[in-house]
């Protein structure tokens, strides 16, 4: 049968800047105006609008995930207004097969002054939850929250971390043929969010459709398979996610640029790896470099380096003498072709690398890493760290010799 | 798992029409979370509040013990004698105009102070007035049931048959309230200085409409023309049916103190005011229901 469970064709959306109708005077002839207006509108646009979405499209069916991603100002926010139709879009049309629930904020509609229990009830009704839904599952939140000693206390008194999980727990139970999640989930401590990945992968395995929109890449990657790229509200790509984030990741390091007094430029640069579809860790990778001299340099150092791109962590640095190349003069014009092989024994994130011709003589603060590839280390074998020390786990009866009171 | 009976069509759709059953449907659909939101109105009123439950009677109190003043005031300048009658009619008078006002107030401010819901979640804005003025009906009732007592208790006015004219009084007031504040939270939404007008309006409001005097007291052409303030019919309207058992369906022509006959109650007032109350009503409804999905534009 495979009915979409949600299917979004031909969304456009657009914009006005500036500030409009600011007295009471605009106001009346321009309800008059939008009561008689067609909504056919054309491509163009008339003086200060822009379009934040253009002609977007896709389909998920039940137990699908799609990831929503692109650089600031793309539209994913906007995207996922219209989806949760607090905003109205211009052209298109959304079809959602059952119940749609948005989570863009987890503690939506708390009121400071009610008690937990009060505030569970009314955020259950505003997320569409009945009365009576809301009773038999009031025992299985509060315990989910882990706030009841305090669930008759007013939420204002509550810390910030006990909000969003009364609010995420509400959320929790709900049972949404659609749900859309946004950023919202990066808020509150790591065990918080891992409890909302496992409770998302949770309502997919029951069948419902998640979209999901976010900066953090590694847990886009993560959840969904499916990505959808917008740049300047136009769908860059939908796909798999890893090249996706690929693709994304071109549009956010597009760095070719040279600098003025360079020695080198460059004529190829390419990247394999033994990794199929995402790099695991214990891929091998070969990178290649070349370069010709605009002018005679004399023993330039060929430095490559790996970064975490979250927190530019370096995670290895070296020069090409390090690495087996000894270092020489060169001449003008000479043509030289650079190979770095190696193996990618990392834990999951995103990692840059860069590379760099720096002179002895010359101050090396100033050049400039040109980056090289980007990728995306694909495992889930751990909670947090960089390096993959290949740790395993067991377990056993207690051996003999042992000393039995550890305490 | 789901209920899959539920196809939902998000279009950008025209036309007035199709409107109606859509905008009915969908307040149905949630009604539930406007009984849940006006709960939550009412709860915040109450909670850390130290008079508690006696906020549903200062408002009207003060009109009454204010138009007291004035009366006596008045009574004294011309010469005249204040009769006691007088505190019983401006009672039945003060406590729908601060339903009025205070509904009002809550109403055309329901939409920015809940910005952040309006711009996160949906569903149907019209929750936001609604519930400020379901959660005011709440404070009124309490009220009228405290007026009750002391009319019929302690003030000896006799209970006629003619007190079914309330029924019909009371819903011209809620259609009224109902389109006032739907109309005037869209508008704060926009102009956010809305809100101050609302103030001053009610402030002076209470000058132009019958709660301190009567409608007699301003002789034949004035009684007419303050007919035209949608709310004087019915205050006046509960007056006479509630304190001097006049059947609203036949006019009453009193004599003023000037010595003319002045026509204080018509049918067609109480006619008028159901109009206006109905197309108000539905006007901003669909006014508001139109803009709505701008809403989270321009909050």
């Amino acid at each position: 049968m495979a009915e979409h469970a949600i299917e979004v064709s031909g969304i456009w959306k657009k914009f006005r800047r500036g500030q409009l109708h600011d007295s009471l005077r605009d106001f009346i002839p321009a309800i008059v105006r939008r009561l008689h207006k067609k909504n056919s509108e054309d491509a163009d646009l008339s003086g200060n609008s822009f379009w934040a979405l253009r002609d977007v499209s896709f389909h998920l069916g039940p137990g699908e995930a799609l990831g929503i991603i692109g650089p600031n100002g793309a539209g994913k926010s906007t995207m996922l207004k219209v989806l949760a139709r607090i905003l109205k879009p211009n052209m298109g049309r959304i079809k959602v097969n059952g119940r749609l629930n948005a989570l863009l904020e987890v503690a939506a509609g708390f009121h400071a002054d009610l008690t937990g229990r009060e505030n569970v009830y009314l955020n259950g009704s505003i997320l569409g939850m009945k009365k009576r839904e809301v009773d038999r599952k009031l025992d299985q939140i509060i315990e989910f929250s882990g706030v009841e000693p305090f669930i008759d206390t007013p939420v204002k008194r509550y810390s910030s971390g006990m909000q969003a999980r009364l609010g995420f727990a509400v959320a929790a139970n709900l049972d949404p043929d659609v749900l859309l999640v946004d950023e919202v989930l990066s808020v509150g401590d790591m065990q918080f969010q891992n409890r909302c990945v496992e409770t998302m992968n949770e309502k997919l395995k029951n069948g419902a459709a998640i979209i999901f929109v976010s900066h953090n890449l590694p847990a886009v990657a993560r959840l969904c398979p499916k990505t959808l790229l917008l740049h300047h509200g136009e769908t860059a790509f939908l796909g798999s996610s890893q090249e996706g984030i690929e693709r994304y990741m071109d549009l956010a390091y597009n760095s070719k640029i040279e600098h003025a007094d360079a020695p080198t430029v460059f004529t190829h640069v390419s990247w394999t790896s033994s990794g199929s579809d995402f790099i695991r860790p214990g891929d091998s990778f070969e990178i290649k470099v070349g370069l010709r001299f605009l002018r005679q340099v004399s023993h330039p150092a060929f430095e490559l380096m790996l970064e975490r791109i979250k927190d530019d962590l370096c995670v290895f640095a070296a020069n090409a003498q390090q690495l087996g190349v000894s270092p020489r003069i060169h001449e003008e014009g000479e043509e030289i072709l650079l190979t770095f092989k190696g193996k990618i024994n990392l834990l999951r994130g995103l990692y840059s690398f860069g590379f760099r011709v720096s002179l002895p003589s010359k101050d090396n603060e100033t050049v400039i890493w040109h980056s090289i590839h980007q990728f995306y280390v694909h495992e889930t074998a751990s909670l947090d760290g960089i390096v993959d020390i290949e740790c395993t786990a067991s377990e056993s009866q207690p051996e003999e010799g042992i000393i039995q009171n550890y305490a | 798992m789901h209920n899959q009976s539920r196809q939902q069509y998000y279009e950008s759709r025209d036309g007035v029409f199709p409107f109606f059953r859509e905008m009915v449907q969908e307040i149905v659909q949630y009604r539930e979370l406007l009984f849940q939101m006006t709960l939550r109105d009412v709860r915040i009123r109450y909670k850390q509040a130290i008079m508690g439950f006696g906020w549903a009677l200062f408002m009207p109190m003060l009109i009454v013990v204010s138009g007291l003043l004035i009366r006596m005031v008045m009574a004294e300048m011309s010469g005249g004698k204040l009769a006691a009658a007088g505190a019983g009619s401006m009672m039945v008078k003060a406590l729908p105009w601060s339903f009025f006002v205070g509904a009002i107030g809550f109403a055309t401010n329901s939409l920015t102070s809940n910005s952040s819901l309006v711009s996160k979640i949906y569903f149907p804005r019209e929750i936001f007035p609604l519930s400020a003025t379901l959660a005011q009906m709440f404070d009124t009732t309490i009220g009228s049931i405290l007026l009750a007592v002391i009319l019929f208790g302690f003030m000896n006015v006799g209970i006629s048959i003619e007190i079914l004219w309330v029924v019909p009084l009371v819903l011209c007031l809620l259609t009224l309230t109902i389109g006032a504040g739907l109309l005037l939270s869209c508008a704060n939404l926009f102009f956010r200085d809305v809100k101050y007008i609302v103030q001053v309006l009610i402030t002076f409001g209470i000058f132009f409409t019958p709660v301190f005097y009567d409608a007699v007291n301003l002789g034949p052409v004035g009684c007419r023309i303050l007919m035209l303030n949608p709310l004087a019919p019915i205050l006046e309207g509960l007056r006479l049916s509630i304190v001097d058992h006049h059947n609203l369906a036949s006019s009453l022509v009193v004599a003023a103190a000037s010595g003319q006959n002045v026509a204080v109650w018509h049918p067609f007032y109480l006619l008028y005011s159901s109009i206006f109350a109905i197309v108000l009503f539905f006007g901003s409804w669909v006014i508001f229901h139109k803009l709505e999905s701008t809403f989270a534009e321009y909050i």
